[in-house]
C-alpha cells in the first residue's frame, strides 16, 4: 500500500481502519489482521502498526484482548458518525469565520437554513 | 538517550541490540567514519541514508565485525545476519549450492524456510546462478539473508537494481520475514521505494556527521517526506560547503 510520506503513515492507516468500520467492512466485536499481517497489509513495521492500534484504541474506536489480539468497539460506529459530525461543522465554522462571519451571524444564518428547509419539505 | 538530531529518544528503551561508541576508521589516509556513536534498538528497522562513498558499507561491515574500528568500541550481540551490495554468488554455483554454504556456515539455519521461501519466487535449487536474473539474484542473496536466525539484519543496498515491481515485492517479504523483536539496519541511498518502512533514519553524510530521527516524528512535526527533509539536508550542506571555500 502506498501511503503520503509528508504525513505520518499511522494516521492513515488508523483513517483506513475508520473508514472500513464506517463503510461496514469491518463489524462491531470483529477482530482486526494480527500486527504481523498488518504490516504485511499496509507494508509497513510492526512498530508503526502498534502505534496505529494505539491511537485508536486511546480514541475508544478498538479494545484490546491481552494475548488474543484487537477488535473493533460496538461503540465505534456511533463515536466516529459522532467526529465525522464534529469535523464536518468545524470545517463550515472555520469558513464562515473566514468570510468574515461573527458567531451570531452564523448562528442565525443556520437557523435561518433550517426552517427554509423544513418549509421547503413541508410543501 | 539522545541522538544527535536532539529529539529525545522514548523513554523504556531495553538494551540496544548493538551499540557503537566513538568509532573511527580510516579508509587510505582519512578517517572515512569519525567518532560515531549509534545504538540500535530491538524490534526496529532503520534506514541508514548517505549519498555514494560516504562510508554506509563501511559502517555496516563494522556492525557486522568484518571490519575492526581503529578507535573505539563496538560491543552487543553477534547474532548477526550480513548481506553486502555486490553480488556474493559465484557463475558456477548453482542455487542449492549456495543453500548448502549457508546451511554449513550458520547455526540454526533455516533450510527449509529458505527453500519454500525460493520456491514462491520460482527459484529452484537446480537453477545455476548463471541463469538467474538479477532481481532473482537480489531475491535469493535476501532471502537467504533473511533465513539466518539472527537478532540483526545488516542489508546493504538489498534493492539496488531491481524493477519497482520487485522493490515493492521484497518490502513485502521483508516485512513477512524479520523475526519478532529483530531489528534491521538496511543501507541505501534510494529513500522512495523504501521509506515507509523506516522507524528511523540515519544520514550518514559528509564528516562522518550522524543525523538520526524518526520518521513519524519528522512528518508530524515537519510535515515533509523523509526524501524531502534529506534532499534539504544535502542542500543545505552543499552551501555550507561553498561558504567555506
Amino acid at each position: 500500500m502506498e501511503f503520503r510520506n509528508e504525513q505520518p503513515i499511522y494516521l492513515q492507516i488508523t483513517q483506513k481502519i475508520k473508514e472500513q468500520i464506517v463503510n461496514g467492512s469491518l463489524g462491531p466485536d470483529e477482530k482486526l489482521p494480527s500486527v504481523r499481517e498488518c504490516t504485511v497489509l499496509y507494508e509497513v513495521s510492526a512498530l508503526t502498526i502498534q502505534r496505529a492500534m494505539q491511537y485508536l484504541e486511546s480514541e475508544g474506536v478498538i479494545s484490546s484482548r491481552k494475548g488474543v489480539g484487537n477488535f473493533v468497539r460496538k461503540e465505534s460506529l456511533e463515536l466516529l458518525r459522532h467526529q465525522m459530525v464534529r469535523m464536518q461543522v468545524q470545517e463550515f465554522v472555520q469558513t464562515m469565520r473566514n468570510c468574515g462571519c461573527g458567531p451570531d451571524e452564523i448562528l442565525a444564518l443556520v437557523r435561518e437554513e433550517l426552517s427554509d428547509q423544513s418549509e421547503n419539505e413541508k410543501r | 538517550m539522545q541522538n544527535n538530531s536532539g529529539i529525545q529518544e522514548k523513554p523504556g528503551c531495553e538494551e540496544p541490540l548493538i551499540s557503537l561508541k566513538g568509532v573511527r576508521k580510516r579508509v587510505g589516509d582519512r578517517f572515512i567514519l569519525n567518532r560515531i556513536d549509534l545504538a540500535v534498538p530491538s524490534g526496529r528497522i532503520l534506514g541508514l541514508i548517505g549519498e555514494n562513498g560516504v562510508g554506509k558499507s563501511t559502517l555496516l561491515r563494522l556492525m557486522a565485525g568484518i571490519l575492526l574500528p581503529d578507535d573505539g568500541e563496538i560491543a552487543g550481540t553477534r547474532r548477526i545476519a550480513y548481506a553486502p551490495d555486490r553480488d556474493i554468488f559465484y557463475n558456477w554455483m548453482k542455487v542449492q549450492d549456495a543453500l548448502a554454504f549457508y546451511q554449513g556456515y550458520y547455526r540454526g539455519f533455516r533450510t527449509k524456510k529458505a527453500r519454500e521461501l525460493l520456491e514462491t519466487a520460482g527459484i529452484s535449487p537446480g537453477m545455476r546462478i548463471r541463469t538467474l536474473s538479477k532481481g532473482q539474484r537480489e531475491r535469493l542473496a535476501l532471502t537467504l539473508t533473511l533465513s539466518i536466525e539472527a537478532e540483526l539484519y545488516l542489508l546493504d543496498e538489498p534493492f539496488g537494481g531491481a524493477d519497482p515491481a520487485f522493490k515493492r515485492e521484497a518490502r513485502i517479504f521483508l516485512l513477512k520475514n524479520l523475526p519478532d523483536g529483530a531489528s534491521a539496519v538496511i543501507a541505501t541511498h534510494l529513500l522512495k521505494d523504501l521509506e515507509q518502512l523506516f522507524d528511523e533514519v540515519i544520514f550518514l553524510t559528509g564528516g562522518s556527521e550522524l543525523r538520526r530521527m524518526e520518521t513519524e516524528e519528522l512528518r508530524e512535526t515537519r510535515g515533509m517526506s523523509v526524501e524531502q527533509y534529506y534532499l534539504e539536508v544535502i542542500r543545505r550542506e552543499k552551501q555550507e560547503e561553498k561558504l567555506s571555500e
